[in-house]
C-alpha cells in the first residue's frame, strides 16, 4: 500500500463510522478536516455498498429448492419404542466394555507366551505358556519361573537359576527362560552325584551306571553359555561347589549351579 | 399445547423448533435471512451467478448445520458466518476455474442486467446510467480488494457486525478486522477516484 503514514488514521476513521472509536477520537476526527472529509467519503461507500438489489422470486424458489433437498436427505422420523431398552443397553455398553478389556488382556498374555517359546518347537512348549500364564495371574516373575521349575523337570534344580542370568528380566523373560530347560526331559529328575573332590571324580560318578569315557575334560573359562544355564539332568558338589551337569548335544556340560559358568565338558 | 407460530418467534425460538421437528420453522428462518445471505454473497463473489451458487450452499449448509447450532452467539451471526464460509467455498473453487476476470463481456453482461432491472423504476435514462456506471465501479473495485478483506468489510458494512462478532466470523483478532476493514475502504476509495495505480493493493498480513 502507499502512504503508510495514512493507514492509522483510515483506522481512525473507520473506528468513528463503525462506532468503535472512544471519544478522543471522534473529537480528532471531528475537528481535522481532513479526517472528517475522510469519514464522509467511507460513509459513501458504505452506502453505495449497502444498495443491492435482492431478487425475492429467485431467493424464494432457491429457498424451497433446499428444503426440498433437505427434507428428502433427511432421515425417517423415530417411532416410539414399545419398551424402553437404554437402561438394558447401557448394560450391555458396560458388560461389552469388560469383555473388550478382558479380551485384549488374554491377547496380551498369549502375545507374551508366544514370544516367550520363539525358536522352541520342542516339548518345553506346554511348560513355556504354563509359566506365562502363571506370571500373568500371580503378578509375579518369580512366581513364573518357580511355576515353570516345579512344571518342567528340576524338582533339584537350583531355585536361582531362572533369574540368575537375567538380572533385569521381566515376567515374560523369566517364564520363556525358565521353559528352555525342559529340554533335558521334563520328567527326569536330575541325579545327585554327591560330593567329589574333582572333576574326573566326577565324570566316573556320573558314568556310574552308565558306559563310556570321557573324551574331553574342561576347564573354567569364565563364560557364561546357553547350555550350562539349562536345567541340569545331574547335580553334584564339585570340590564343595554345587555344579550341575546339563545336556548340550552329545556332550555333558559341567557348570556352576549359581551362576551357570562352565566347568567342563565331557562325552558320556 | 399453544400452536407453533413461526412468524411471530424469534430466531432462537425457530431454531428450536426446527430441531424439534417443525419443518415451518425451517422455512421461516430462511426466509428472514435470505436477503442478507443473498447480499453478503454478492459482494463476496462480485457477479449474480456465484452469488447464486453460494447463498445456495450456504442455505444447504444452514439446514445441515442447524442442529449443531449452539446459541453462543447469536442466530444470524452463525448464519453470517455460515455464508461467508460458502463463499470462500465458492471463490476458492473460481480461483480454479480459467476465466478472466473483468471481461468486456462480463462487464457488458452486467451492465444490461442492472439497467433492465432499474429500468422498471421509471428512473431517467442518465440517471440509470450513472447508477450502472457506478455500481460496476464499485463492484470491480469490491472484486480486487483481497478476499479476507472483503469479507471483514461485507459483515460489517452489511451485516453490521460489531469488530468482536466478526472476530469470532473470521476467526481473527478484533485488531486485525479493524486494520482490515480500515484498509479495505481506503483502497476502494482510491479506486472509485482513480488515484492510485491498479497494482498498489492492500495485502493479507500475517
Amino acid at each position: 500500500m502507499n502512504e503508510p503514514a495514512a493507514l492509522p488514521e483510515d483506522e481512525l476513521v473507520s473506528a468513528v463510522l463503525d462506532d468503535e472509536a472512544d471519544d478522543a477520537i471522534r473529537a480528532r476526527v471531528a475537528t481535522e478536516a481532513a479526517l472528517h472529509e475522510r469519514l464522509t467519503t467511507f460513509a459513501g461507500l458504505r452506502d453505495d455498498l449497502r444498495e443491492v438489489a435482492i431478487p425475492t422470486a429467485m431467493l424464494d424458489t432457491m429457498r424451497l429448492a433446499v428444503l426440498q433437498t433437505t427434507a428428502a436427505a433427511a432421515p425417517l422420523p423415530r417411532t416410539a419404542p414399545a419398551f424402553d431398552l437404554s437402561a438394558r443397553r447401557a448394560r450391555g455398553t458396560k458388560a461389552a466394555g469388560w469383555i473388550s478389556a478382558a479380551a485384549a488382556a488374554v491377547v496380551l498374555i498369549a502375545a507374551i507366551g508366544l514370544a516367550g517359546r520363539g525358536g522352541r518347537g520342542d516339548a518345553s512348549n506346554d511348560a513355556s505358556m504354563t509359566a506365562a500364564f502363571g506370571t500373568a495371574s500371580s503378578g509375579s516373575s518369580e512366581s513364573a519361573a518357580q511355576a515353570a521349575d516345579s512344571r518342567g523337570n528340576a524338582v533339584g534344580a537350583p531355585p536361582g537359576l531362572a533369574t540368575n542370568s537375567r538380572s533385569s528380566g521381566g515376567a515374560n523373560d523369566s517364564g520363556a527362560k525358565t521353559s528352555t530347560g525342559a529340554t533335558a526331559g521334563p520328567s527326569a529328575p536330575p541325579r545327585d552325584l554327591g560330593p567329589v573332590a574333582d572333576l574326573d571324580a566326577l565324570i566316573s560318578a556320573y558314568r556310574a551306571g552308565t558306559s563310556g569315557a570321557p573324551t574331553t575334560t574342561g576347564s573354567a573359562t569364565g563364560a557364561t553359555t546357553g547350555a550350562g544355564c539349562r536345567p541340569p539332568i545331574a547335580v553334584a558338589v564339585l570340590g564343595g561347589r554345587p555344579v550341575q551337569l546339563v545336556a548340550d548335544g552329545p556332550q555333558v556340560v559341567v557348570s556352576d549351579r549359581s551362576t551357570c559358568v562352565v566347568v567342563g565338558s565331557f562325552t558320556p | 399445547m399453544a400452536a407453533f407460530r413461526p412468524a411471530l418467534a424469534s430466531d432462537l425460538e425457530l431454531a428450536a423448533a426446527v430441531n424439534a421437528g417443525h419443518p415451518a420453522a425451517l422455512d421461516e428462518l430462511l426466509r428472514r435471512h435470505q436477503g442478507r445471505m443473498y447480499t453478503i454473497c454478492l459482494r463476496m463473489t462480485g457477479n449474480e451467478t456465484d452469488a447464486r451458487d453460494a447463498t445456495q450452499e450456504a442455505m444447504l449448509a444452514v439446514c445441515r448445520g442447524l442442529p449443531r447450532f449452539d446459541q453462543r452467539s447469536a442466530f444470524s451471526t452463525w448464519v453470517y458466518r455460515v455464508t461467508t464460509n460458502a463463499c470462500l467455498d465458492e471463490l476458492r473453487r473460481r480461483a480454479r476455474r480459467p476465466v478472466a476476470h473483468g471481461s468486456a463481456d462480463d462487464v457488458a453482461a452486467a451492465a444490461a442486467s442492472s439497467t433492465h432491472q432499474r429500468a422498471g423504476g421509471g428512473a431517467s435514462s442518465s440517471a440509470g446510467d450513472d447508477a450502472v456506471v457506478a455500481r460496476l465501479t464499485l463492484d470491480d473495485a469490491l472484486a480486487r480488494l483481497p478476499n479476507d478483506f472483503r469479507a471483514a468489510l461485507v459483515l460489517r458494512d452489511l451485516c453490521e457486525l460489531d469488530y468482536a462478532e466478526i472476530s469470532q466470523v473470521l476467526d481473527i483478532p478484533p485488531g486485525t478486522v479493524r486494520s482490515r476493514i480500515a484498509r479495505a475502504r481506503a483502497a476502494l476509495a482510491r479506486d472509485l477516484g482513480n488515484q492510485t495505480p491498479p497494482g498498489d493493493r492492500p495485502t493479507k498480513q500475517p
